[in-house]
């Protein structure tokens, strides 16, 4: 079996040994710090993005509080370490806990409903959190954050340069990618497609639609608590600012970028919209002299509405099916 | 800890009053919309800022006020067609949470541009009559917070009149009970849409407008008055505008009390407390009569 | 023994009522239709049946034991399946992963042992398509089995339906309008398949206009008009019934 055969019958596992093998050699070649950095930001995002994929493309139910759960997997690894003195990765296990039973009791409730209710709920939710991360002073450092978040470390070998947390962060966007295309590509994921395609068909093969949107709620959440910590013992310092509505937002317009039922658009989204986030940073005062990341606000807002009225299901996905794909096509 | 008096409680209780009929007003628009379009409109709160926005502006041009009033309303009523006719009309038929990513969408958009005109810097509006505040049972209560309850009322019969006795408004209630039955009548549902968003975001203006004089107007109030209208609408049964009307009140006044008897920085969380709450009734509702689920989608 | 029991069954909307006190049993493995002219109350019986919502009044019993409060997929889950008028709703999968959804019920793999890839994911999965290829076979559609369900004719997309029905193991199958948009010889094809179901043990209510295909299958008949039981009685019986000719006549009338 050639290279050829090999990446048309095992499409997933070709991707991801190139992404492999990029991601590995990255470094080697980039010697910029900031690219670095930049990188270690996308993977930070992809992990993100992947878990509101899952949610919004498969289940087709929206989260517009998604920085939220983020939020509270940093902050339980910030105050855990710092105030308490905890083992980095034991605080990593508990923010995964506390993010998912608090998505467990909200979903349990919300997917009894029909409509969506849940896209106001996590919006609301969202604004609390981020509230309460500025409000209670005491523990979380208000709105001035907490500094002092150590770094991450396995026996003696730390996580201390760019370079090291790169890989990291990648492994863990590997892994994290390797379980979802898992997921899509099984009974759940199958059950998933068919609740977003009928609520009232799927009921007529036996799935119980409350049940199995609540199981990808918590897993979106894991990956978004999971994503918070990596996050904060990179910059080792917390504070509510990262967390807020435009967060959210962010958030959403990486998965319409990658294409909302689409794993490996999920890569491709939190890229772009990074770097789409540091051309602006750079250009946009030229246009707008007293420009604030507010204004940056602006596009994230026309690119939504233009994908989602021009392409409904996500830039990439969209513009891949406005394509012929031959090989795609012929029966094997 | 000090006692409170009769006085005290009323006096909450009227200025909830008047903050709950701003949340009335957002509600209802939103109410409209998702009756008849099937949208969860997460933008309705910027038209809120916009009828403010404006209503300063037009003012700051030495418009009168009322003049001002009324063109804010126009204006901001025919920024809510444009918007339906560029966003909503083309994806008539898209999911449910197309829809919803495309408002949220348009919302921050708006608040984008807003900040663009307006810059970050806070207005303010006079108070429509000046004025000593009356005074009943000991609880103040300012003019301009009488202005926001009337023009509330005042909106609420004129709204009463154009559904309840106007063709168009039976037009648009047929809509609203079913699209399909509406459109083999002749009436289209194209055109209702666009009726709903014209007057969701006249709605909304009014409160943008009546409120301006109590508070700031700063481009992003939008976001946060257009969520305690959702819940609102939420208590209110999202389809209802009678429940609509009791949503918004209750929620006001709720807030009021929680914020002056509890804590002043409880007060947003009030209304996202209260919103897991009426989710929470209503879900062990529907388990309770294993509820009937629409065939299609 | 019958399969079925719908005992005194009421359903109203609001003030319309669409059943009015339906009793009627479906005997075991034998072909029974409900007929009647539009809005007679066919469909609300099916969803009725099939949980989608609960009755008004009255109770469904599925080999003797009370649906009623049970919700559709458990329903399901106990060996009632069905197919919707208007054929298939997984317009986003191919045709094999449409039947596939089926096994579902019949399946426990969840979404851990799915996302760690466990060796009991892959046995199980392994099997559910082994499975579903065999319901494709069944109702002869095993050719295009990686075609995305949207391409698909009308009249193949109903068979998917069916095949996703019958992968869910029901003991009962109901059928609504299984014939409508088909040509002359997809109906003689479908008449074959549905002596095939019976003939698997399963039981077949069907909801059909078809009257030609109603009286070559059907072994035992149910007629509703405006919501109440008028009739029932095999294909000759029913024929004859003065109430029933009077029903359909009267739709008839302008």
């Amino acid at each position: 079996m050639n290279m050829q055969q090999f990446w048309r019958r095992r499409p997933n596992a070709s991707a991801l040994m190139l992404l492999a093998i990029v991601v590995g050699t990255l470094p080697l070649w980039v010697k910029s710090s900031y690219l670095i950095s930049t990188g270690i930001f996308v993977g930070i995002s992809a992990i993100l993005t992947l878990g509101l994929c899952l949610l919004l493309g498969y289940a087709g139910q929206i989260s517009l509080g998604h920085a939220a759960f983020y939020g509270i997997g940093a902050y339980t690894s910030a105050i855990l370490t710092v105030k308490s003195g905890l083992n980095p990765w034991l605080a990593i296990l508990i923010g995964i806990i506390v993010t998912a039973s608090a998505a467990y009791l909200i979903g349990l409730f919300i997917f009894r409903l029909s409509g969506h209710y849940l896209a106001v709920a996590t919006l609301g939710l969202g604004i609390i959190v981020y509230l309460a991360f500025g409000e209670f002073g005491e523990l979380t450092g208000g709105p001035t954050g907490l500094p002092g978040v150590p770094r991450l470390a396995v026996g003696g070998f730390v996580f201390d340069g760019d370079v090291e947390y790169f890989y990291l962060v990648w492994s863990v966007v590997i892994v994290f990618l390797v379980l979802s295309l898992n997921v899509v590509n099984s009974r759940v994921g199958r059950a998933l497609r068919a609740i977003h395609g009928s609520e009232a068909a799927a009921d007529s093969v036996g799935i119980d639609s409350s049940r199995h949107k609540l199981q990808v709620l918590v897993m979106s959440v894991v990956f978004a608590s999971v994503a918070g910590s990596l996050y904060v013992h990179y910059m080792r310092f917390v504070s509510p600012q990262p967390f807020g509505f435009t967060a959210s937002v962010r958030l959403v317009v990486m998965a319409a970028v990658g294409g909302l039922a689409s794993v490996w658009g999920a890569l491709f989204g939190a890229a772009a919209v990074i770097l789409l986030t540091v051309v602006l940073r750079e250009f946009l005062p030229l246009v707008v002299p007293d420009a604030s990341g507010e204004h940056t606000v602006i596009v994230y807002g026309i690119i939504l509405v233009v994908i989602m009225v021009l392409m409904p299901e996500g830039l990439t996905v969209g513009l891949l099916k406005s394509i012929r794909w031959p090989s795609f096509k012929s029966k094997t | 800890m000090h006692n409170y008096g009769i006085g005290d409680y009323l006096q909450l209780i009227l200025s909830g009053i008047s903050t709950g009929s701003i949340y009335v007003l957002i509600a209802l628009g939103i109410v409209m919309i998702y009756n008849v379009t099937g949208v969860i409109n997460l933008a309705q709160g910027e038209y809120t800022m916009l009828g403010a926005m404006f209503a300063v502006t037009y003012y700051s041009w030495h418009v009168p006020l009322l003049l001002a009033f009324l063109a804010s309303v126009l204006t901001v009523t025919l920024s809510g067609m444009l918007i339906e006719r560029l966003t909503v009309n083309p994806v008539r038929s898209a999911s449910a949470v197309t829809l919803i990513i495309i408002t949220v969408g348009v919302s921050i958009t708006i608040r984008g541009i807003a900040l663009l005109v307006w810059g970050s810097t806070p207005y303010s509006l006079p108070e429509f009559t000046g004025g000593a505040p009356f005074s009943i049972l000991g609880a103040v209560m300012s003019r301009q917070r009488l202005w926001v309850v009337g023009t509330a009322g005042l909106v609420l019969l004129l709204l009463y009149y154009l559904l309840d006795r106007t063709l168009l408004g039976k037009a648009l209630r047929a809509c609203a009970i079913n699209r399909q039955a509406a459109s083999l009548m002749g009436v289209g549902p194209a055109q209702m849409s666009l009726l709903a968003f014209a007057l969701s975001a006249a709605l909304g203006a009014v409160a943008g407008i009546v409120i301006a004089p109590l508070t700031l107007v700063t481009y992003d109030m939008g976001l946060m008055l257009g969520l305690k209208g959702f819940v609102a609408a939420v208590i209110g049964g999202l389809t209802s505008a009678p429940g609509a009307v009791v949503g918004g009140l209750l929620l006001g006044v709720l807030e009021s009390l929680g914020a002056g008897l509890i804590s002043s920085g409880l007060k947003d969380a009030i209304a996202f407390l209260v919103l897991l709450a009426v989710i929470f009734a209503r879900s062990e509702q529907v388990v309770g009569r294993l509820k009937s689920r629409r065939m299609t989608k | 023994m019958a399969i079925l029991q719908v005992e005194n069954l009421t359903k109203t909307f609001g003030g319309i009522v669409a059943l009015d006190d339906v009793s009627f049993e479906v005997a075991d493995h034998r072909i029974t239709a409900l007929i009647g002219p539009n809005g007679a109350g066919k469909t609300t019986l099916f969803n009725v049946v099939a949980g989608t919502y609960g009755p008004t009044r009255g109770a469904v019993r599925l080999a003797g034991q009370n649906l009623n409060g049970l919700r559709a997929p458990d329903r399901v889950q106990l060996g009632s399946g069905r197919t919707f008028q208007n054929a298939l709703h997984f317009d986003n999968m191919t045709e094999i992963e449409n039947v596939m959804v089926g096994r579902h019920p019949r399946s426990r793999c969840g979404i851990l042992s799915s996302a760690f890839q466990l060796p009991s994911k892959r046995r199980e999965e392994e099997s559910i398509f082994l499975e579903a290829m065999r319901y494709l076979n069944l109702v002869g559609l095993a050719m295009d089995s990686n075609e995305l369900a949207a391409g698909l004719p009308f009249g193949q997309r109903r068979l998917v339906a069916v095949a996703r029905a019958l992968a869910t193991e029901p003991r009962l199958l109901l059928l609504d309008e299984p014939a409508a948009g088909l040509n002359t010889m997809e109906k003689t094809d479908l008449v074959v398949l549905i002596r095939r179901i019976q003939e698997m043990g399963i039981t077949v209510l069907l909801v059909e206009h078809d009257m030609a295909l109603v009286m070559q299958l059907a072994e035992w008949i149910i007629v509703l008009d405006h919501g109440r039981k008028i009739a029932e009685g095999t294909a000759e019986q029913v024929g004859k019934d003065r109430k029933v000719v009077a029903a359909y006549l009267g739709q008839e009338a302008p």
